[in-house]
């Protein structure tokens, strides 16, 4: 080879690699938006509070949100395909409780606007809400009701489920930023309570407190209650009598936290009665399946007729080519000392009286895409708009609402930013992923849990935390293993320091494509040369 | 700073040496059971690589995807980090020249990449090569089998060599995309699934006795290592190709024990 002379060869190249961020499934399928790949990748080296500090940048309430939320990017993270997926929602708590054990804080807003914001309702919605709004240097006064903060949190949610002890943490923690919260002040007049306070604005999240009514005859003597008002009276120190045998009807995640509640009561029999099947019931499955193992009895295609005295009459039922359940004339009795009916909640909606604009569509205030209703100024989410009713909903709606309010304040349009393309997992190479099972939290004992409210999912400790928070995939998300730079034949890609990445050096790389095959987390793709 | 010429035959140009020592800062142990070639909390930082300016690595005069290159580039790097200085070749990998230095003996490294090419038929040089066989028959000092899919294990064992004495044979499986025909992508690849169905076995032996095998994750027929190139084997080529991984599995002990990873 001769060295004299070097000309510099031109390199004849049809394709190259580019770096890119893919959006990963969890984050994807998070409907409070959580950038839950970002906060793992802190977990990963153990650095926590960064962990807890990325992660509330979109959710305030994550030791809450750790115990009741249905995961759904369990549901869908990568790692299942590989062995078992990522334990996010374990991680979660973890670091919710570490910073709750830690006493970390928010941080106050650097500056502030001056305007102001009413939030009504101190569910998750509405502290979500409050929460970003405060971040974004608003005064946000909220008011409530109730006694207490939490809103169904406290009253719908059992103790078992969620300790009291990390609601009110998690609540005082935004108290601390600012936010002012007035309990026992419920609002009759939402238009009246803004000119009163002087408000800018108002979110709305006030819940769906009111239990839906079936028409069941009953005697004079049968004790027939309602879900929502068995799980408030466990919350206002006089326990609810339900008797020895409690039939609950529903077949919704209320009924089995009504008929779960009914065994710790002291319930020799809860049995639930639902009208549909177990495939078609709207509770998740592992609830049922807790509730079972904790003796709960489920009673499929069945509906209640009438209650009389000690008994309960039971119609069969069965589906028809439409999967609708149909009365087949059989009936059965049961003994009960108490049915709780568990049919689902509808909202109250007297303080939007003779607001003009507003409109309300099947029991829900409807709102636009930005979270504002038909009023101007006025912001609804959570339980009272049209969606799913879970606390991760609501949270999200907070955070979402809290945004388009601060654009609106600011007489600008809040643009979310254009999402990634997904990283799915055909763009991974999970070679190079060592076998890593998941670690399941520890489940107290079902005898242990039938007869006390206590937690029954203990959580992680620091070294399953860290290991769980290791088996991330990290997926469409560089994190930095080198793989690109070690495997560059050309010595092509320059590595920018630590949490900077790497780049290519187009001088270099001959676009042979060995980088973009063997990223494990599928962060670089081949685009054509440009012309 | 001088190489010796054998190994300066890939025409690797004198290093930056304030590059070679640059070091990234030690972080924590990453993922359980990583298989990255580094990572942000790896303690075990990758020696920045050599800021070459070759015309080689530079223009079209290595192909795309080359694996010859990857593997020289390691080399390249260990090599210059240690200030090796001992006497070195690098053989044919065709075997033909190993046997006579074998015999002669003395204080050599020698190291052979192998891209299955020489014959320009995949096979010919099936089960890490002849001078892998040579070296275990004439039990010289070290021989080890290494593979650009795992360049850690190349560069362990490049630096065990380089600290013994006598003969020293490291043998680079290096796939080749140009005489394979296959994708430049595919190079890695190819070299994994070459060392996970057994065909080229990795492992390391001292005096003649293996001392050390890279076990396998996954294991898979050797048709899908050969992938396109099936295309050019005879109907009876493929069966032989699998006995040889076959007994390479047991020769070399290369499936997980019970209780491995």
């Amino acid at each position: 080879m001769s060295n004299d002379a070097i000309t510099e060869p031109k390199i004849v190249r049809s394709v190259r690699p580019v770096f890119l961020d893919r959006l990963p499934p969890c984050n994807n399928a998070c409907p409070a938006g959580e950038n839950i790949q970002a906060w793992l990748y802190h977990a990963e080296s153990g650095d926590y509070e960064s962990a807890w500090r990325k992660l509330t940048e979109d959710n305030p309430l994550p030791a809450i949100m750790g115990r009741v939320c249905y995961h759904p990017c369990v549901s869908k993270c990568n790692r299942a395909e590989v062995d078992g997926p990522v334990g996010i929602n374990s991680v979660e708590r973890f670091l919710g409780d570490e910073a709750i054990k830690r006493g970390w804080k928010f941080a106050s807003p650097k500056k502030e606007t001056g305007k102001r914001v009413l939030v009504v309702g101190a569910g998750p919605s509405g502290l979500s809400a409050a929460y970003h709004l405060r971040r974004l240097g608003h005064t946000v006064e909220v008011h409530d009701a109730g006694p207490h903060a939490g809103g169904m949190m406290r009253f719908g949610i059992p103790k078992y489920r969620l300790p009291r002890e990390v609601l009110d943490a998690e609540v005082k923690r935004i108290k601390d930023m600012g936010v002012v919260i007035r309990l026992n002040t419920k609002v009759e007049n939402i238009r009246k309570a803004m000119q009163d306070g002087r408000f800018d604005a108002a979110f709305l999240a006030v819940g769906a407190h009111l239990a839906k009514r079936a028409y069941i005859p009953a005697g004079s003597a049968a004790k027939m209650l309602d879900a929502v008002s068995v799980l408030r009276s466990m919350e206002d120190g006089e326990k609810p009598l339900l008797g020895r045998r409690v039939v609950v009807y529903g077949g919704g995640n209320t009924a089995l936290d009504v008929a779960r509640t009914a065994k710790r009561l002291g319930a020799s029999e809860s049995i639930i009665v639902y009208r549909r099947t177990r495939a078609k019931m709207p509770a998740h499955d592992f609830e049922l399946e807790e509730a079972i193992e904790e003796g709960v009895m489920v009673k499929w295609l069945s509906t209640i007729k009438r209650m009389e005295g000690g008994k309960i009459v039971v119609e069969k039922m069965e589906l028809d080519d439409k999967d609708f359940p149909q009365p087949t004339g059989t009936f059965e009795t049961l003994e009960a000392d108490s049915a709780v009916l568990a049919l689902g909640q509808d909202v109250d909606l007297g303080l939007l009286e003779g607001v003009p604009g507003l409109t309300m569509k099947d029991g829900a205030v409807e709102v636009g895409p930005d979270m504002m209703t038909g009023a101007k100024g006025i912001f609804a989410g959570g339980d009272m708009v049209p969606s799913e009713r879970t606390v991760t909903v609501a949270v999200g709606h907070g955070k979402k609402a809290a945004r388009h309010i601060d654009a609106w304040l600011g007489d600008r349009t809040y643009e979310p930013p254009q999402k990634h393309k997904l990283a799915s997992f055909d763009k991974l190479n999970t070679w190079y992923y060592g076998d890593a099972p998941r670690t399941i939290r520890p489940t107290l004992d079902a005898v242990r849990r039938q007869s006390t409210f206590e937690e029954i999912v203990a959580g992680l400790d620091e070294s399953t935390a860290l290991y769980e928070a290791r088996r991330c995939l990290s997926c469409g998300n560089c994190f930095e293993c080198e793989n690109c730079l070690g495997m560059c034949p050309d010595n092509a890609v320059t590595r920018l320091g630590p949490g900077l990445r790497f780049a290519f050096d187009y001088e270099r790389c001959k676009g042979c494509g060995i980088c973009a095959q063997e990223c494990p987390c599928g962060a670089i793709t081949i685009v054509p040369e440009p012309a | 700073m001088s190489f010796p010429l054998s190994f300066n035959v890939l025409g690797w140009p004198p290093l930056d040496e304030a590059a070679m020592t640059r070091q990234t800062p030690v972080q924590k142990f990453y993922q359980k059971g990583t298989f990255t070639f580094g990572n942000r909390l790896s303690p075990e930082a990758f020696h920045a690589a050599p800021a070459m300016a070759s015309p080689l690595v530079k223009g079209h005069e290595a192909c795309p995807g080359c694996g010859i290159v990857l593997a020289a580039r390691h080399v390249a790097a260990v090599l210059q980090l240690a200030k090796f200085d001992g006497a070195m070749r690098i053989l044919d990998q065709s075997g033909e020249d190993a046997p006579k230095i074998f015999e002669r003996g003395g204080d050599v490294l020698c190291l052979c990449y192998d891209t299955e090419g020489a014959g320009g038929k995949p096979g010919n040089l099936f089960a890490a090569g002849k001078g892998v066989q040579f070296a275990r028959l004439h039990a010289i000092a070290y021989v080890a089998t290494a593979t650009v899919a795992d360049l850690h294990d190349l560069e362990n064992k490049l630096t065990k060599a380089m600290g013994l004495g006598g003969v020293r044979y490291l043998h680079i499986h290096a796939p080749c995309p140009a005489v394979w025909g296959t994708p430049p992508r595919d190079t890695i690849r190819l070299a994994r699934l070459a060392a996970e169905s057994g065909f080229f076995p990795i492992f390391e032996a001292e005096n003649g006795v293996v001392t050390g095998s890279r076990r396998i994750r996954h294991r898979m027929p050797v048709t899908d290592y050969l992938g396109p190139r099936l295309a050019k084997l005879g109907p009876d080529d493929t069966p032989k190709l699998q006995d040889l991984a076959d007994r390479n599995i047991i020769e070399f002990d290369l499936l997980p024990h019970p209780g491995e990873h």
